[in-house]
């Protein structure tokens, strides 16, 4: 180990542990029990999710597909909020333009969560309404 | 003399326009008093029978009220919902050795007087069962329209038309209003923490929002079933009317009036053609998107075959089932809500409106 190398890893250690620190107040911030998944969510996050949904428990989760990223944000009143939040970099700027940043929000009663709603981007969004909706379903006319 | 002509030539200016424009007003029963003629046909179906009769029945009409004479229980009234269309309630009459309930109905009149038409239900109940049926009652009246009892509306300078493509564009305008309602009312239904998010606040209540949409409902289908009346494979009526049933619960309407507007496969296939147009035109898109130029469009293209099995509680997959881009069109109007205009407007009616969004 060189000499010039040893600050550099500590301005990556000290990077890395920000980064765990800000993690943290963001998860804080959010309010959310239980803690909200994290951009890398699992399969395992997903079902979670998926289950939490399915009892209208406040859950957070944001998962990155090959199509881009998605927030979704199950509530107690039984709704599910979907939100577009990046496409991916390879996607053509015109369905970057109709979909990024744009939410659709379900309803379902309780024990009755659509699981298709989190595990594709079509299934069951007849039963949504929003901005998302109407962009997704203008693209099914390219397909 | 100079002031003269110059008033003369004023005179003239303001006369002008209005003399071309007077023309006389579409025919409204809702204004008429006096009693009419007509030859209805009577067609009672149910309780495991079948049968057709013809009355000569005298209809009463007098201003926003008109009782019609006895087609088979007796003389009823009924209440004008609009200048064509004759609203009577349910009632329930006597029908030996039992009695019959009638639900409400309309009779959908036509505005050059020669026809009408309507439908009610009813269920009978006696000591010797129950049962139930349709009764479909078709007028005809070969004298064309009266000559008006009371002096008729002096014309405005613009009267309204009183064809259908007005009478379109009117039912159109109050679909695209009950939509918007039901897109916000829908949002505050699931839960109001997200409903400023999608639409700005339009200061009603919702109780207010859900009466004025159970009224815009009526009167949508009511204007759109009067168009169906003269013109039944009227597109732009057919689908305002699926749009109008677009639920699990009419489920059945909804594809009848879907089938009704998308008559063939390349019926359908052009009007996928005509909503891709529009929508390529008001997005400004650069180049034609496809499964393999974008991965969304890949994904969905993935997941449509499992969808049409499924979606809105109803199996799509047979419906044009060599035809991809037919059932397309099918699969947009289902998944649509405040853009399904995209596959109403023709690819040149589009353009004609012109714009697009800024890039």
């Amino acid at each position: 180990m060189t000499p010039a190398r040893k600050p550099r890893i500590t301005v990556l250690a000290a990077a890395a542990l920000a980064a765990i620190l800000l993690s943290l107040v963001s998860a804080g911030c959010t309010g959310n029990n239980p803690s909200p998944a994290s951009p890398a969510a699992t399969g395992q996050d997903t079902a979670a999710f998926i289950s939490a949904a399915n009892d209208c428990r406040d859950m957070n989760l944001t998962v990155t597909t090959t199509v881009g990223t998605f927030s979704y944000q199950s509530t107690s009143d039984c709704a599910l909020l979907k939100t577009a939040v990046k496409m991916n970099a390879s996607e053509t700027a015109e369905v970057r333009k109709m979909l990024e940043g744009k939410s659709m929000v379900c309803g379902y009663t309780r024990g009755n969560f659509d699981p298709r709603w989190v595990t594709t981007l079509i299934g069951g969004i007849e039963y949504c309404h929003g901005d998302l909706r109407d962009g997704l379903a203008q693209l099914v006319a390219f397909t | 003399m100079r002031k003269s002509l110059l008033g003369f030539a004023l005179l003239v200016a303001l006369l002008a326009p209005a003399s071309a424009d007077v023309a006389l007003p579409p025919w409204a029963w809702n204004a008429y008093t006096g009693t009419q003629a007509w030859t209805v046909t009577v067609t009672e179906t149910g309780c495991g029978d079948s049968f057709t009769n013809q009355f000569t029945v005298p209809i009463t009409f007098a201003g926003g009220t008109a009782v019609m004479g006895d087609v088979g229980h007796g003389e009823s009234k009924g209440t004008f919902a609009s200048p064509n269309i004759l609203h009577f309630p349910g009632r329930t009459v006597a029908d030996p050795p039992g009695s019959s309930q009638l639900s409400d109905y309309d009779l959908f009149f036509t505005t050059d007087c020669s026809a009408f038409a309507g439908k009610y239900d009813w269920s009978y109940s006696g000591p010797d069962g129950s049962c139930g049926g349709t009764t479909t009652l078709n007028g005809a009246n070969h004298n064309g329209c009266p000559a008006p009892a009371v002096a008729p509306a002096i014309p405005t300078v613009a009267p309204a038309s009183n064809s259908l493509a007005a009478d379109m564009a009117a039912a159109q305008q109050d679909l695209d209003t009950l939509t918007n309602l039901q897109y916000t009312q829908s949002i505050n239904d699931i839960t109001p923490r997200f409903a400023n998010l999608f639409a700005p606040n339009d200061g009603m209540s919702s109780d207010g929002r859900r009466n004025r949409i159970a009224e815009l409902n009526r009167q949508t289908e009511h204007e759109l079933q009067a168009i169906l009346l003269q013109d039944p494979n009227n597109y732009d009526a057919n689908m305002g009317m699926a749009e109008l049933k677009k639920t699990p619960g009419t489920i059945n309407d909804y594809i009848k009036y879907l089938n009704a507007a998308l008559t063939s496969r390349e019926i359908a296939e052009n009007k996928v053609n005509d909503l891709q147009g529009n929508i390529e035109r008001e997005k400004n898109f650069a180049k034609l998107l496809t499964p393999s130029n974008s991965g969304a469009v890949s994904e969905m293209d993935s997941e449509i075959p499992p969808l049409l099995k499924t979606v809105l509680g109803h199996d799509f997959s047979t419906i044009y089932p060599d035809s991809k881009k037919a059932v397309k069109a099918y699969l947009f109007a289902t998944l649509c809500e405040r853009t399904c205009d995209y596959l109403t407007k023709s690819a040149s009616q589009a353009a004609s409106a012109g714009g697009g969004e800024t890039p």
